[in-house]
Order: C-alpha cells, then structure tokens, then sequence
C-alpha cells in the first residue's frame, strides 16, 4: 500500500464543533455520576479501537 | 372495488393507482397496515409507535381529493412508516435514546415527511433503530431487538432495522431510514429489501436528528427499484423519468471488498457479475483506510454533539452507545483532522475509477444475517462485534458520500445476500435506473409483482 500524505494542508478546512472531553475532565465525570467499572472499560476498549484506526489510516497499523 | 389486503403487498406505485382511480380507499389501506401491525409486529418489533389518528386524518383527506375529483398525488394513499429520528408534528423525536420519551414535541413535520405528504403519502408508524443511529444492529435498550421477518432468530441489521424489516414483512409498503455508514444499506441487505442511500446531501435533512452531520444522508426501503426511485425523486423534487434500457460500464470491487465475503455470497456475486456481463475487477486500494478514517470521524462529531447530554446524564444512555460516545469525545481531535485531509485524497482515488466506470459492485455485508444470541461476524480470522463490524464494506463508500443502491441478489437457506451498486456522485436518478433494468431482466429484486 502506497503512502499518503495526510497531512492537513491550509486550505483544508474542518468542521469540528469546538466541544472537547479531556480524560481527566471524564474520570471526575464518572465519579461523580457513579458510573459502573464496565463503563471505563466500555470506553477504553473503544478508545484502544480509535487508536487502531488513527495508525491503519496514517499507515502505521493493519486492517 | 380492490381489496386492500391484496394490495398492500403490491408496489407503491399500482397501490397509488389504485387510490387515484377510487378503486380503494386510503382509509381502507390505513386499515389494513394496522391490522398487519397487530399480526405481524410481534414477531419482528419493527415499530415504536402506530399513528393511527393521524394516519386516518390524512387518509381522509387524500380520500376527499379523489372524491372531488382532483389527483393527490404519485404516493396517493401509501401508508409508509419512518425510523424514528424524523421529526413528526407534536411527537417527541426519541432517535432511540429511551430518556428523550418525554422530549419537547416537534412543533412541525421533518421535511421529507413534508414532501411525502404533498405527494399523498400517509405516514402510519415510527419504527425502530440503535440508540442515536449508532450501530448496525438495531438492539434499543428501551423498544428492544428488531428480529428478522426472514427468520427472527437473526438480526435486521440496523440503524435503521425497524424500517427494513417492517417493509420486509409486508406491514408497510415502504419507509425512511438514515445512513450515515451503512444504517439503510445494511439491514436493507440483511432483510432483503432495496434501500436508496442518495449522494451526501442531495435528500432534505430538515427535521432529522443529527448523529454525524458530514456522513448522514436519508433515504427510502422498498420493495422493489422502480418504488425506489419514484420515493427518491419526490423527495429530492426531481423528475421520476426513469430513461430506458442505458448502457453502463460497470466494475467490480475486489482487495477490501473481496476479503472476508462468504463463499455463497462470492458465488452469488460472481453469477451476477457473469449475467451483467464484460464487469472487470477493479481495487480501490485504500478502502481500509477510509474505512478507518470514517470510524474516526464518527467518533469525532458524534462524540462533539452529544458531550452535552453526556456531561449532564451519561447513565441515562444505552452503555453501547454511550461508551463509544465518551471515547469519540475523548479522542485526540488531531485523529480527526486526519481523517478529513485524507477524505480528499480518497474522493480522488475513486473518482479516477468513475472515469472508466459508471457503476461499481461490491457486497453490502459479508453474508447473511447474524444470529441474534451470537451477534459476530468474521473479519480477519477473527470475530468481531456485529454491531460496529457490519460496516465492512459500507463505510469506504459513504465516507466519500457516494449514491448507493442496496439490491437484493440472491439467497441462502432463505436468508438474503446483497449488494451494493454504487454510482459516483451526483448520478443518483441514472444509478436508479440501472438498477431498474436489472430488475426488470429479473437480475436482482424480491419478486414484488410488476406494473
């Protein structure tokens, strides 16, 4: 598979809504809401699933 | 007069003629889906709510329409359902999360129903789907599993699987759903309907319940191709000239689409291809890529747009739903911004094989439906979540918002298989009538009975 350069170029534009969860704003989160352990794994399972994707799509992982 | 039971099993367009003409009437048809709700539903649950007051209404004013001589419209009279996300007046819009039962009521119709009623259309029921559209398996912790009309030990697929299975069990002659990876073209395949999803854009999206507004698209669940592409063109206010007999070149997808596909469904597709007829096989070579990158953006929007509800009562969603949110939300936004640079650079790759192609083939999902106690698929060599892995081959495709009509193929021991008929952008009205040749050449469809 060829390399591609996915670097966001400035004419790139996105589109993001601006409002960002940062993981020790979701650990107070879930304290507070008393969320049950499976739920942390729940996210940390999918979380480990996003960072598999993020290295197959810049070519550092495998599908 | 006609009988509205027989009837209903007929396509949209002869169940219209028939009400245009005064042979039956629209409150007769409203009748009958609910009966075949009360008979039928028990064994699929495709549907959340029945409208029978409303639907009655608005039978009778179609019926006032015919009786006073005037024409209501191409859909007159249709009885049709949608998933549950579209906004219906003085409804609350649930989009399957059980704690917005109570949510502020739509104070107007989503516009697609809007349109849908100028043409006659009746709308009879909200249907079911994954909480926030967010899966491919329509198992909702509040209105539970959508089971299969084909066999309801198995899956109906999903987002969008309470409207491909209450078309497939012959409740409603048609209904709308959304796709924002595969949510129409997927249960569509599992159930054995067609399913339209349109070029990113091009269907009015006014009223829907957002999920990730750079892939989310609408489009109908039929019984056969050409009620597809009467439902398409009234809802994109175009046309429903369905042109002739056209000659297409057409490609079949190999590499990514080929991997992973069970052999009933590689046989099937491989006899089609054959029947078509000159279809060689091309690559798109980053399709896993794209694939990856579309998970990312989803993620991404849709863990930005429900941050809110989750900061407020994450406890309140379904945990499928709600851990993928809280990650999605939690990921870093670099991953993101990939994702969208290399969106352009895959829209080239594919658009360079629509400049040989009309129209490519792929399969919609590697077989027939899972299991519902043993919902996994093969991916790999190893087992994956049906839920998130059923978009295999769906994702690459919409990530680039192409057209995509999902077809009924073939079947194995009575499932159906599918597959996807993709068009490059824009070419949804010449995509649709391709697919209506082939099912007018009995290529590919349900067996619906023919105008």
């Amino acid at each position: 598979m060829s390399e591609l350069d996915i670097s966001l170029s400035a004419e790139e534009s996105y589109s993001l809504p601006p409002s960002r969860l940062d993981i020790a704003e979701f650990v107070e989160l879930a304290l507070a809401m008393g969320m049950p352990p499976e739920c942390a794994a729940g996210v940390a399972d999918t979380w480990w699933g996003l960072v598999e994707h993020w290295a197959l799509l810049r070519g550092t992982g495998s599908a | 007069m006609t009988d509205p039971c027989l009837l209903l099993d007929q396509s949209v367009e002869v169940i219209a003629t028939e009400v245009r003409s005064g042979r039956v009437s629209a409150r007769a048809l409203v009748l009958e889906v609910l009966a075949r709700a009360e008979s039928r539903d028990h064994s699929v649950n495709a549907i959340t709510r029945l409208l029978k007051e409303r639907a009655l209404h608005e039978a009778a004013a179609v019926d006032a329409t015919v009786a006073a001589g005037s024409d209501p419209g191409p859909l007159a009279g249709v009885p049709y359902g949608v998933k549950d996300l579209f906004d219906v007046a003085g409804l609350s819009t649930t989009a399957g999360a059980g704690f917005r039962h109570d949510a502020e009521p739509a104070t107007r119709d989503s516009a697609a129903i809007g349109r849908l009623r100028g043409a006659g259309a009746v709308l009879v029921a909200t249907l079911n789907m994954d909480e926030f559209a967010y899966g491919f398996a329509t198992i909702n912790a509040t209105w539970g599993k959508t089971r299969n009309p084909c066999d309801p030990d198995r899956l109906a697929g999903g987002s969008s699987g309470g409207s491909a299975a209450a078309v497939a069990a012959a409740i409603l002659p048609f209904a709308l759903g959304s796709d924002t990876n595969g949510s129409i073209r997927i249960p569509a395949s599992l159930c054995g309907v067609w399913g339209l999803k349109p070029t990113h854009g091009t269907l009015p999206m006014e009223g829907v319940f957002p999920f990730v507004d750079s892939l989310d698209d609408i489009g109908p669940f039929t019984r056969s191709a050409r009620d597809l592409a009467l439902i398409r063109a009234i809802l994109s206010g175009e046309s429903s000239d369905r042109g002739g007999s056209p000659k297409f070149r057409v490609a079949r997808l190999g590499g990514w689409f080929a991997r992973d596909v069970t052999p009933p469904l590689l046989e099937a597709i491989e006899v089609f291809a054959a029947a078509v007829g000159n279809v060689e096989e091309v690559l798109l070579t980053n399709a896993a890529r794209a694939r990856s990158a579309a998970f990312l953006m989803t993620a991404a929007e849709g863990g930005a747009r429900h941050l809110p509800e989750l900061r407020r009562r994450a406890l309140a969603f379904d945990s499928a739903t709600r851990d993928r949110l809280i990650a999605g939300a939690a990921f870093p936004v670099a991953a993101y911004h990939d994702a969208v640079a290399f969106r352009e650079r895959f829209r080239a790759e594919v658009q360079r094989l629509f400049d040989s192609f009309d129209v490519l083939i792929a399969p919609t999902v590697p077989g027939i439906a899972p299991l519902i106690d043993e919902p996994v698929i093969e991916v790999g060599g190893k087992e994956v979540a049906a839920r998130s892995g059923l978009g295999l081959y769906t994702q690459p495709i919409s990530f680039v918002g192409l057209p995509v009509v999902a077809a009924p193929v073939a079947k194995h021991r009575g499932m159906p298989l599918g597959v996807q008929l993709i068009g490059a952008s824009g070419n949804d009205a010449s995509l649709l009538a391709f697919a209506v040749d082939l099912e007018r050449r009995g290529l590919l469809g349900v067996g619906v009975p023919q105008p």
